[in-house]
């Protein structure tokens, strides 16, 4: 018995070990790379057996045909699901790690005019989807003058590690050639599947934030549907009331169904902007973007905090560049607009100015908002679009705003949009913020003219 | 109260079917299109009561929450138009559920409009009749 014969035997028995892990994963997974890879290995499996028979009985079967049938086989078989392996792998770095394996795979170096000749088959599971580190790389030595052939079996376990130990485990015809093809191989192969490895940990824990967002986006949802049946009640009975509907009312209950009816508006208000929110956040908001004329867009803006302007002692005022007009979704560019026109008239104390103006600015149409309010620090603008976060106390007037309103108006900008938003403001020389959209969306094909 | 009644005197009054499970609101609303929209309002609890109430009482119109315990709004409209006496009465949605995607479902789903919770009492009738008279009359949106 040769230490060549021994090799192939050991050889055998660790490819049939890797055969029937590889078979038992294919159907496991009911994966076809898996099935193309366990066909490789039926191939090598039988290479060995005759190998090692041939070597342990001292003479040569007659079987070189056979065993060049056998190996064409199961390196089209590597090949094949090397290239299953290429076309599942997700990221580039992952594609190039199973490339350099097919290649390695599919093809037989055969150096000529060197002392030796090599042969390099890897035997290499990739079972690492399964997330068993488990491998052979096999080197396959024949010396040029024939005195025989040798197979060395690795388990791959440490990758960059046990190809250092080759020059100990490989005790006859060792070539550094073979050592060195054999690393490069295995660092590849080792490459391929840690980051096969990764991919698939991070792809678990994509899945289980998609679950997450999505329960909680679905709770928001259903919470709020819920918190607007009991609104819808409050606020039609103190509507009802408050239009005298139901009778005359005292000066004092006046005042009292006026309470219900502002704080069930602001109830009504917080629910939407959660809803929205979560819509947004889902990125399951729509945008329907149609020609916009910037002038009435800015009028329905502002003639929405009128009355509360009036109310609270402040003057409002706007100004629009003549025939300007952009081409976004309307509601959602009023719904920002009035989101922030509503803040600065809640910010701004008693006797002071909120302005709007409109212009072209290049590509962009900019709108923005300047209030004579107490103005935002450096520090709180930072903190300004992120949730819940209110500036102040300063000056706030109680019981006014959600602290979602810009967050809300940041998505809708810049998701919806495509736009941007920003404030410019130094403390105690009021507040600007402005948003700034394209005035034809650049990356939409153009939408079909809604007329209007 | 009077000054109401005068203004919404011009409307034809209708036979309502208002089904909705919350009994508050069903007040409201059905206070609104009786008083304001001078209309015969016959209420419903369920989608159960609803068809039990539909075969007596025939509805110009059914007004239909969305989402109620024992059977949602669209699965609860199927079934009603199942009735040959309601196979051509528009049917209007009152409901929460009012994001554009909502409304534009229940509008393919041949609903004849959508009325957005919170609604408001004061112009309920209105835009009930506004959207049985048709869509060219007035949009399905409010």
């Amino acid at each position: 018995m040769t230490v060549d014969g021994i090799a192939s035997l050991v050889n055998a028995l660790s490819i049939g070990v890797v055969l029937a892990t590889s078979a038992y994963v294919g159907r496991h997974y009911q994966a076809p790379v898996f099935r193309a890879w366990t066909r490789g290995y039926v191939g090598l499996f039988a290479m060995l057996l005759v190998e090692s028979i041939s070597a342990m009985s001292g003479r040569t079967l007659g079987l070189d045909l056979l065993e060049l049938a056998i190996y064409a086989a199961s390196a089209s078989s590597f090949f094949d699901a090397g290239s299953a392996l290429v076309e599942r792998a997700s990221s580039r770095v992952e594609r190039a790690g199973f490339f350099s394996l097919v290649l390695i795979a599919g093809t037989t170096l055969r150096l000529s005019g060197l002392p030796f000749e090599i042969s390099i088959i890897p035997g290499v599971l990739s079972v690492s989807v399964a997330y068993v580190r488990l491998g052979v790389g096999l080197i396959r030595q024949r010396q040029p003058d024939g005195t025989g052939t040798t197979w060395i079996g690795v388990p791959l376990i440490a990758l960059g590690v046990l190809p250092l130990l080759y020059p100990v485990l490989v005790k006859t015809s060792f070539s550094w050639l073979g050592y060195v093809l054999a690393t490069s191989l295995h660092l590849s192969v080792g490459f391929g599947m840690i980051v096969h490895v990764l991919e698939r940990h991070a792809e678990a824990v994509r899945a289980k934030h998609e679950a997450f967002d999505q329960l909680r986006d679905d709770f928001v949802a259903s919470i709020s549907h819920e918190l607007r049946t009991p609104v819808t009640a409050v606020k039609a009975a103190g509507r009802m009331l408050a239009a005298g509907l139901l009778g005359p009312m005292t000066a004092e209950q006046k005042d009292y169904v006026d309470i219900i009816t502002r704080h069930s508006d602001r109830l009504h208000g917080l629910v939407n902007d959660l809803l929205d929110l979560a819509e947004a956040q889902a990125g399951a908001m729509r945008f329907v973007p149609a020609p916009i004329d910037v002038a009435r867009l800015v009028d329905d803006v502002v003639g929405g905090v009128r009355l509360l302007a009036a109310q609270s002692g402040i003057t409002l005022s706007s100004h629009v560049e003549p025939a300007l007009s952009v081409h976004t979704d309307g509601a959602r560019l009023a719904q920002v607009l009035l989101n922030l026109l509503s803040n600065a008239v809640k910010f701004t104390p008693r006797g002071g100015e909120v302005v709007v103006d409109a212009s072209r600015r290049q590509r962009d149409v900019c709108f923005r908002v300047r209030d004579t309010g107490p103005g935002i620090s450096a520090a709180d603008q930072s903190k300004l679009f992120s949730k819940f976060y209110r500036a102040g106390p300063v000056n706030t007037r109680p019981g006014s705003g959600t602290g979602l309103g810009l967050v809300l108006s940041k998505r809708i900008v810049e998701d919806g949009l495509s736009g941007a938003i920003w404030v410019e403001s130094k403390v105690g020389e009021g507040s600007t913020f402005c948003v700034s959209i394209p005035a034809v969306p650049g990356d939409r094909a153009p939408i079909a003219d809604g007329g209007g | 109260m009077r000054g109401y009644r005068e203004a919404m005197a011009g409307h034809p009054s209708l036979r309502v079917l208002l089904v909705d499970d919350e009994p508050g609101i069903r007040q409201i609303a059905a206070d609104c299109l009786r008083v304001l929209g001078h209309m015969t309002v016959v209420e419903a609890g369920s989608c159960a009561e609803a068809l039990a109430r539909a075969a007596s009482f025939v509805p110009e119109v059914i007004l239909l929450d969305l989402m109620m315990p024992d059977q949602d709004g669209i699965e609860a409209m199927k079934r009603l138009r199942l009735l040959p006496s309601l196979a051509n009465v528009p049917f209007v949605f009152l409901t929460a559920r009012c994001r554009r995607r909502d409304v534009e479902a229940l509008l393919a789903l041949g609903a004849a409009g959508v009325i957005s919770k919170p609604f408001d009492p004061l112009t309920l009738a209105t835009q009930v009749v506004a959207l049985v008279a048709g869509p060219d009359a007035e949009p399905a949106l409010r």
